[in-house]
C-alpha cells in the first residue's frame, strides 16, 4: 500500500494515533527537546564534576564552530554569485526556446488579517511580472473567521484585479472545521480544492500542466519569478519529483524595520542561501512552487499542523518513498521583515515568528515515524535524512548557547583545582579568539546584505546605510535570543505535549 | 550557473574534517600549556604560568627583571604563560610606592597565583583635629568660637577599646600567641586561598614572620590576605602569603603609634593625643 493511503500519512501529533503507534510517536516528539536539554545540562554537569573533560569538549566544539562557519560561508558566497547571475538572466529568452504555452500558474494567496495595502502590493507585483497573465489563475484565499472584513477585502481586490489575470478566484475558508488547525495549511488546502473544481476542471486544464505557487500574502515576486520557475519545471528531468524553492528576501519594509528585526531577517535569508547549495538538507519554506499534480495526489496540505510549508515536502517525500527533493532555484521573492508599531512590539513579534518557524521540529517525529512505517524507503536515505534533521534541530537550539555562554562555564563551576590550571586560564581566551575569527564572516554578511538592499527611501538619511552595516554586531545576541531560545522553547513545548497553534505574523508597514 | 558541485562540497568537507582532526589536539595541548621547544629540536615541553593581581593601576610588573605589563584602570593583573617549570623572581613597583617582590615556583600545566600590594613610600597622614572653629567664616570675627570635633571624639572612643587576640574574616582565622601571629584556614578545602597552597599541596597554618612581637593587629581594609600589625617601631602591613619573601611594608615608622580600622574600610593612627586618617 502506498504510504499516502495509510492512516499515518496526515498525522499531526501523537494524540491523533492510538496504542503502540501513539507511544512511539510521543517518544519521537520528546526526543528533540530531550536531546537539546540533555546536551546543555551535560555541559553544566561536566563543568562541575569533570571540568577538564568539559574544557576539552568546548575547545573541540569551538574549532567545529569555526570550521562550520567557514564551510557555510563558502556556500553562501557561491549562492550569492548564483543569485546575482539568476537575477540578471533573461529567463524569457530561455523559456521561449521551450514549449511552455501549456503551462498554467495557479497562485494561492492565503490571507488572514493583513491590510489592503499588503494584499494589493502582492497582487500588483503579480501584474508587473514578465509573463502572460492569461496563464495566471490567482486565488485570494480568506478566512471566514475574520468576518466581513475579509469578505470586503476579497470583493475589493476582485473588482480591482479580477480582469488582470486569466482567472481570479476568491475563497473563504469555513471556520471551526472539525480536525483542522486554524492556519495557513487548512486555508490553502481548502482554496486549492476550490480552484481545482472551479478553474482547472471547469476549463479542462490538465493537472500536469499546472504549477502551484503558494505565496504568503506579503510576498512581492521579482519580475521574472514565474519564468524562472517555468524554465526549471520544464527542464528538470521529472518536475513531479521536486518542489521549487526561491530565496526569501525581506526587503519590502527593510528600511523601516529596526536593526534587530533586520538582522534576524537577513540571517534567515543567508541560511536559506546556504541551504540552496546543500539541497539534500533543504525542505520547502514559506513561499514556494510545486506541481499541482504532486499536490493533488496526496490531498494537498495537512490541515492539522503549524509548519505546513515544510510538512508538504515531507508528505511528498514519504509518499514517494524518499524519491522527492527540493530544487533550489536561487531566485528571490521579497517579503516583509517583522515590524510592529512599537519597538517592543517588534521584538515580541520576531520572537513569536521564530518560535513558529522553529516549531518545524514537529516534522521530525513525523519523518521518523514515517521511516518506521514505510519500509520502501531505502535504508541509506533514512539514515542520512535522520542525521541531517536531528543535527539541524539540535544545533539550532544548542550551538549558539554553547558557543557564546557555556565556554566560560568550567571556569565558573570547575572549582579551585581546575581554576589553577593553565587550561582554565586559556579556555576563555581561546573561546573568545575563535569567536572573533568566526565573527569576521559577518563582514561578508554585511556586504551581501547591502548588495540586495532596495534603494534607500528619500526620508532615510545616510546614517541608515551605516546602520545596515553596523547592525551585524548584534548577531551574537540575535542568534541566542531569536535563534536558540525560541528553538528550545518550541522543542520544549513539543516535548511536554503543549502543542502550538498557528500564530499569524501581523504585517505592518510604516 | 550551476550550484556547488557535490565533488567540490565533498572536497571542502574532507579538507575541513582533516583540519578539525589536526587542530583539536593541537589546541587542547596548547591550552593545557604544552609548547614546542625550539632549543630541544622542536620537542614538545610542558609549561606553566603566573597570574599576578595588583589591584592598582600604573604599576609595572616584572618577571625575572623583564617588564611583562604596566597595569591600567581596566587591566590590573597579568597572566604570563609558556613559562618553563622553575623558580621566577616577580617584582611589582611604581614610583613613590613600596616595591613588592616574590619568588614563585612555576609547575607544569599549573598557574601560580599571587596578589601583590604596594603602599605609598610615605603614606599621607591627615590629622583629625580635636577642636573645630565655628562662626561666620571671617577670621577676624569676634563671633568665632571653639567647638569639639565629633569625628575626633568618635575615633578617640575607638582607640579606647582594647584590641582582640583572635579575629576571623571569611574563614581566615588569625591568632596572636605571645606576639606571634598564627593564620589558619577554617573553611572547606575546596575554597582554600591560593597562598596556603603550592601546586596541589596545601598547608593549614601560616605564621607571620614580622621579626618582632606583634602588639596588635587587624585585617587591612578590603583584603583578607593582608594584616596591619603594630610592632615596637611602627605600624606595618604584612601579607599572609609566606612564599619567600613575606612582604612587609610600613605605614608609619616610630614608637608609640597605635592604629584602628573603622568599619573595615578606614585606617586611623594615634600618637599621644593626635589622631590621623591614613591615605594609602
Amino acid at each position: 500500500m502506498n504510504y499516502k493511503n495509510t492512516p499515518y500519512f496526515k498525522v499531526g501529533r501523537a494524540t491523533d494515533l492510538s496504542g503502540r503507534d501513539r507511544a512511539i510517536y510521543r517518544m519521537l516528539e520528546i526526543m528533540p527537546g530531550f536531546l537539546s536539554w540533555f546536551t546543555l545540562l551535560l555541559i553544566v554537569f561536566l563543568s562541575i564534576f569533570a571540568p577538564i573533560a568539559a574544557a576539552y569538549f568546548i575547545i573541540a566544539f569551538d574549532v567545529y564552530w569555526l570550521l562550520k562557519t567557514i564551510y557555510l560561508s563558502i556556500h553562501l558566497r557561491h549562492n550569492w554569485k548564483r543569485l546575482k547571475h539568476n537575477m540578471q538572466t533573461d529567463w524569457q529568452k530561455l523559456v521561449s526556446n521551450l514549449k511552455h504555452e501549456h503551462i498554467v500558474h495557479l497562485i494561492i494567496l492565503p490571507f488572514y488579517n493583513e491590510g489592503a495595502e499588503v494584499v494589493e502590493s502582492c497582487l500588483e507585483a503579480l501584474v508587473e511580472t514578465t509573463y502572460d497573465k492569461k496563464k495566471f489563475a490567482v486565488v485570494l484565499a480568506g478566512e471566514e473567521r475574520m468576518g466581513t472584513s475579509a469578505t470586503a477585502l476579497s470583493k475589493e481586490m476582485k473588482a480591482k484585479y479580477g480582469d488582470r489575470f486569466g482567472h481570479f478566484l476568491t475563497t473563504m475558508h469555513p471556520k471551526d472545521k472539525k480536525g483542522e488547525l486554524a492556519g495557513k495549511g487548512s486555508n490553502s488546502a481548502y482554496a486549492i480544492e476550490e480552484a481545482r473544481r472551479l478553474i482547472l476542471d471547469k476549463n479542462n486544464i490538465p493537472y500536469e500542466h499546472v504549477i502551484v505557487s503558494v505565496l504568503d500574502v506579503d510576498t512581492v515576486v521579482y519580475p521574472q519569478y514565474f519564468l524562472c520557475v517555468t524554465w526549471h519545471f520544464l527542464t528538470t528531468p521529472d518536475p513531479f519529483k521536486v518542489s521549487f524553492q526561491p530565496v526569501p528576501f525581506y526587503n519590502n519594509n527593510i528600511w523601516q524595520a529596526p536593526a534587530l528585526s533586520r538582522v534576524v531577517a537577513g540571517s534567515s535569508t543567508f541560511w536559506q542561501m546556504m541551504q540552496q547549495e546543500r539541497p539534500e538538507k533543504l525542505a520547502t519554506f514559506s513561499s514556494h512552487s510545486v506541481a499541482f499534480k504532486s499536490l493533488y495526489e496526496i490531498g494537498y496540505w495537512q490541515k492539522n499542523v503549524v509548519s505546513e510549508d515544510s510538512r508538504i515536502f515531507w508528505n511528498l517525500f514519504l509518499s514517494r518513498n524518499g524519491d522527492y527533493s527540493v530544487l533550489p532555484i536561487s531566485y528571490p521573492v521579497s517579503m516583509d521583515a517583522n515590524l510592529a508599531p512599537t519597538f517592543w512590539g517588534t521584538v515580541v513579534q520576531v520572537y513569536k515568528q521564530l518560535r513558529r518557524w522553529t516549531y518545524g521540529v514537529e516534522n521530525l517525529p513525523y519523518i521518523l515515524f514515517g521511516f518506521i512505517k514505510n519500509p520502501k524507503i531505502p535504508f541509506w536515505t533514512k539514515f542520512k535524512t535522520t542525521f541531517v534533521q536531528i543535527e539541524g534541530f539540535w544545533s539550532l537550539a544548542t550551538n549558539p548557547i554553547m558557543i557564546f555562554l557555556l565556554g566560560w562555564l568550567p571556569v565558573i563551576l570547575g572549582g579551585y583545582r581546575f581554576n589553577e590550571t593553565v587550561l582554565s586560564y586559556n579556555l576563555p581566551i581561546l573561546t573568545r579568539n575563535i569567536m572573533i575569527v568566526a565573527m569576521l564572516g559577518l563582514i561578508m554578511s554585511s556586504v551581501i546584505f547591502m548588495a540586495f538592499l532596495p534603494v534607500r527611501p528619500k526620508n532615510k538619511g545616510r546614517f541608515a546605510n551605516l546602520s545596515m552595516i553596523l547592525q551585524w554586531v548584534l548577531v551574537p545576541f540575535t542568534i541566542i535570543v531569536f535563534g536558540a531560545i525560541p528553538g528550545l522553547d518550541a522543542q520544549t513545548r513539543l516535548m511536554f505535549g503543549k502543542y502550538m497553534g498557528f500564530w499569524v505574523t501581523p504585517k505592518h508597514r510604516k | 550557473m550551476e550550484p556547488l558541485s557535490k565533488n567540490k562540497r565533498r572536497g571542502y568537507l574532507f579538507f575541513f574534517s582533516v583540519v578539525f582532526v589536526i587542530c583539536v589536539p593541537v589546541f587542547i595541548l596548547y591550552a593545557k600549556g604544552y609548547r614546542f621547544d625550539i632549543n630541544k629540536a622542536f620537542q614538545i615541553s610542558e609549561t606553566g604560568g603566573l597570574y599576578i593581581n595588583t589591584d592598582q593601576s600604573g604599576i609595572s610588573i616584572y618577571v625575572n627583571g623583564d617588564v611583562v605589563r604596566k597595569t591600567s584602570i581596566i587591566q590590573k593583573s597579568v597572566f604570563v604563560q609558556s613559562l618553563k617549570p622553575g623558580t621566577y623572581e616577580v617584582s611589582v613597583s611604581k614610583d613613590a610606592f613600596q616595591t613588592w617582590n616574590k619568588t614563585l615556583k612555576v609547575f607544569p600545566e599549573i598557574v601560580t597565583e599571587a596578589r601583590s600590594f604596594s603602599l605609598k613610600a610615605e603614606p599621607t597622614l591627615n590629622e583629625i583635629h580635636k577642636n573645630l572653629t565655628s562662626g561666620d567664616g571671617s577670621t577676624t570675627s569676634p563671633s568665632r568660637a571653639i567647638v569639639k570635633n565629633p569625628e575626633y571624639a568618635l575615633i578617640n572612643a575607638l582607640f579606647a577599646t582594647s584590641t582582640q587576640k583572635v579575629i576571623k574574616i571569611r574563614n581566615v582565622l588569625v591568632k596572636n600567641e605571645s606576639g606571634l601571629l598564627h593564620v589558619s584556614w577554617t573553611g572547606e578545602n575546596d575554597s582554600i586561598p591560593n597562598y596556603f597552597c603550592e601546586s596541589s599541596v596545601c598547608k593549614r597554618e601560616i605564621i607571620i614572620n614580622s621579626g618582632a612581637d606583634v602588639a596588635s593587629f587587624d585585617f587591612f581594609p578590603g583584603r583578607d590576605d593582608l594584616l596591619i600589625i603594630r610592632l615596637g617601631d611602627g605600624i606595618y602591613v604584612s601579607e599572609i602569603d609566606d612564599r619567600s619573601p613575606q612582604n612587609i611594608q610600613n605605614i608609619v615608622l616610630g614608637a608609640d603609634y597605635d592604629f584602628r580600622v573603622r568599619d573595615g574600610n578606614e585606617i586611623y593612627l594615634k600618637k599621644d593625643a593626635k589622631i590621623y586618617s591614613v591615605a594609602l
